[in-house]
This record gives C-alpha cells, structure tokens and sequence, in this order.
C-alpha cells in the first residue's frame, strides 16, 4: 500500500492507522513541526498545508457524531423518525409541502431548533433519487444526492437544524426539482417552486 | 469549531515568542500554543485509542504537561518545540499507566488553565455552530455510498477493514474510498455553505 502524497490523505491514513508505523514516526516529526508554524485557526478551512489539514481532519472527526445523531448520512428520515421527533421536548416547526407546485414556507417561532418539511410524493419504487435545488433564474445552488424516502409513505422528510434552515431561506425562492430513475428511465418526479416565510 | 480561543494577538507570534510569554505568566500564549498543538495531539492520540473519551483524556493531559513544561521554563529550545510536544506524546503513550497516577496532581495544579478544552466538544453543544450546519450541507451533498464512508470512518472510528465488511468491499478499496470522501469533504468545507455560495 502505498502513502499517498497529499498532506490530507497521509493524515488521514496516519491517524486512521493505514499508515505504517516506520513512516509514521517520521511523519510526526511533520506534523508537529508544521502545528508549531501553525496560524490562527480562524478561517483553518480555508487554508491549505498539513497543520490546516490536521485541524480540518480532527474537527471533522470531532463533529461527525452529531449529523450521525440526526440522521443526516441516510439522506433523509422515516416518518417513524419525524413522528419521535415530534414528540420529543425539542421545539421542531413541520411543514407539509404537498406532492409539488408553489408554496409559501410557514414561519416558525423563536427557539426552534429543526425544520421538517414533508414532500409528499411516493418515492417507492424509484431508485437514484437525487433532489436538485436552483434559484428562480434557474442558478444551481446544490443538489441532495441519493435521497432516502420513508418507507411508511414513500413521502421525502427533509430535516435540518434551524440555522441551516434560516439560511436556505434567507436565499430567497428556490425551485427544487425530484428527480429518480425506474424502469430504467430518469424522469423528473416532481417540482417545488418555495418562497421564504414573509 | 476550536475548543480554545487564542487570540488574535496571539496567533500572529512566532513560538518563540509564544514560549517565552508563557513562561512569563501570560495565559493567553499557553492558550494559543495549546491550540496550535490540539489537533496534532489529538491525531497522534487517534491513532492509538479508539473511544473519543481516550483521546479526549490523552490530549488534556499532554497539554497540561506542556503548561507545566512552559510555566516551570522546561522547554529549553522554543525553536523546537514540536519536537518537544511530540516527546510528550510519545513518553505518555509508552507510559500510561503511570500517567494515570500523576494525571489527578496536574489537574490540580494546572487543570484551571484547560477549562476551555472542557467545553462541549464540537457538535454537542446545545447552539449549533456555522461549521456543524456547514457539514451537515456537504454531507447531503456527497452519494450514500460516501456518506457510509464517512460515517463509519470518522463518526464511528471504524477501521478499513471494517469498513470494507459493511460495504462488501476490499480493505484496499474501502481506503479508497474514504479518501475520496474525505477530499470531496475538504474541498467543499473550504467554500461557503451552498445556500449561501450563489448570492
């Protein structure tokens, strides 16, 4: 196995443990002689070089247990999920789109800390869905990959922290367009044409 | 999202500096050196205990040895200080049983000054922070089969091998993948949230 030769992915070997230990210990020597050199961390995102990497690698890994918590790397929760959510003591705001068409958000009060909206089509039986979100003059802002329905209803629960949320909004009107393959065939399944709360 | 907030003062000195004006009593460059080193730490940690409360343990008490190496003026040669701090790690790792022992005196001598690494790990604070919802959009945009990746990599601290059991894959393979994960991660965590990269 050979080491790779970005900084990235040699931290990620060296802390993951597929680096060998002989390599390893030189590579140390790095990592601790570039942390010294190291600059504010304010914007360490930003930044490239290994002590930028190795703080990107070790916050990721230190933040990674929460989206896991929510449900985020299933790409989208079952209505058994939203149904306990809902009835936990944390505040959510749920909204029910319908199956597509225009739709003014409802706003939510202060304190809420997850948005759910319910897309209510039947995703079931359709396979590669993928969830693709533009500006009204058609700009791509980003695309949900391989989205889970729930299988209760085939309906898509959209569930995000209340800041995501506020920022999603605060872009204004987005169209969001369902699109999945079956029968071999990639079609478009349906389209939400939103507007930010008033 | 940094568990020590060095100030920006700080963070613009040479460690030569650093050292020396942690020497003198100013807590705000054993701060800023702390935070230069806690990833690093915690990355040498990571590769040799598996829970997040081991590593956690780990880098506290290697940077309370440095506190006390900055305060008591053992650090001899500022200029090399990385070394200094990866002597630490590698003495603590070689010796942790002993460590345990002399673990309760340094925090109560000199725990006060880590009380910011104590904070709510990132993530597990009741306010969500810009780099939480950051991940959580990068996350939803990578494949599910990433998204495996990432989870069982780095969330739930899995091995490659056992990564590759979950997925049906080979260990070389599931390395790959994790890379190319991890990069597509990078990468978008180095711009703006989406929501906000079109305005």
């Amino acid at each position: 196995m050979s080491a790779p030769a970005e900084p990235l992915l040699r931290l990620d070997d060296y802390a993951s443990g597929d680096l060998p230990d002989a390599e390893a210990s030189s590579f140390e020597d790095e990592l601790f002689a570039a942390a010294a050199d190291r600059e504010a961390a304010a914007d360490v995102f930003a930044r490239g070089g290994l002590a930028a990497d190795a703080a990107f690698l070790d916050r990721l890994t230190r933040m990674t247990p929460d989206p896991a918590r929510q449900g985020v790397f299933a790409g989208g929760a079952t209505r058994a999920q939203v149904d306990a959510l809902l009835g936990s003591p944390l505040p959510v705001h749920y909204v029910d789109l319908g199956a597509g068409g225009e739709h003014v958000f409802q706003p939510w009060k202060p304190g809420v800390k997850f948005v759910v909206a319910r897309l209510a089509v039947d995703l079931r039986g359709w396979q590669d869905v993928d969830v693709e979100v533009t500006g009204s003059d058609g700009t791509s802002i980003k695309t949900f990959r391989d989205v889970r329905c729930a299988p209760e209803d085939g309906a898509l629960y959209a569930v995000c922290h209340e800041p995501l949320a506020r920022l999603a909004f605060a872009r204004g009107r987005t169209i969001s367009r369902i699109v999945a393959t079956r029968a071999g065939a990639r079609e478009t399944v349906a389209v939400f044409d939103v507007r930010p709360p008033a | 999202m940094s568990t020590i907030a060095a100030p920006v003062v700080a963070a613009e000195s040479t460690v030569a500096e650093l050292v020396a004006r942690a020497a003198a009593g100013d807590r705000e460059a054993e701060s800023a050196l702390c935070q230069r080193f806690e990833a690093a730490v915690r990355l040498f940690a990571r590769r040799r205990l598996r829970t997040a409360e081991a590593v956690d343990e780990f880098t506290q008490d290697v940077l309370l040895i440095l506190i006390e190496s900055l305060r008591t003026g053992a650090v001899d040669d500022p200029a090399r200080l990385g070394g200094f701090v990866l002597g630490i790690c590698r003495n603590l790792a070689l010796d942790r049983v002993r460590q345990k022992e002399r673990r309760a005196a340094l925090w109560e001598q000199y725990g006060a000054a880590l009380v910011p690494l104590q904070a709510a790990p990132a993530g597990d604070s009741d306010e969500v922070g810009y780099e939480v919802i950051h991940l959580e959009d990068c996350i939803s945009q990578l494949p599910q089969r990433s998204r495996d990746v990432v989870r069982l990599a780095y969330a739930e601290a899995r091995s490659a091998d056992e990564i590759a059991g979950h997925l049906g894959t080979s260990a070389v393979n599931a390395r790959v993948l994790r890379h190319r994960a991890l990069q597509a991660l990078r990468t978008c965590m180095s711009k703006r949230i989406s929501w906000e990269a079109v305005r």
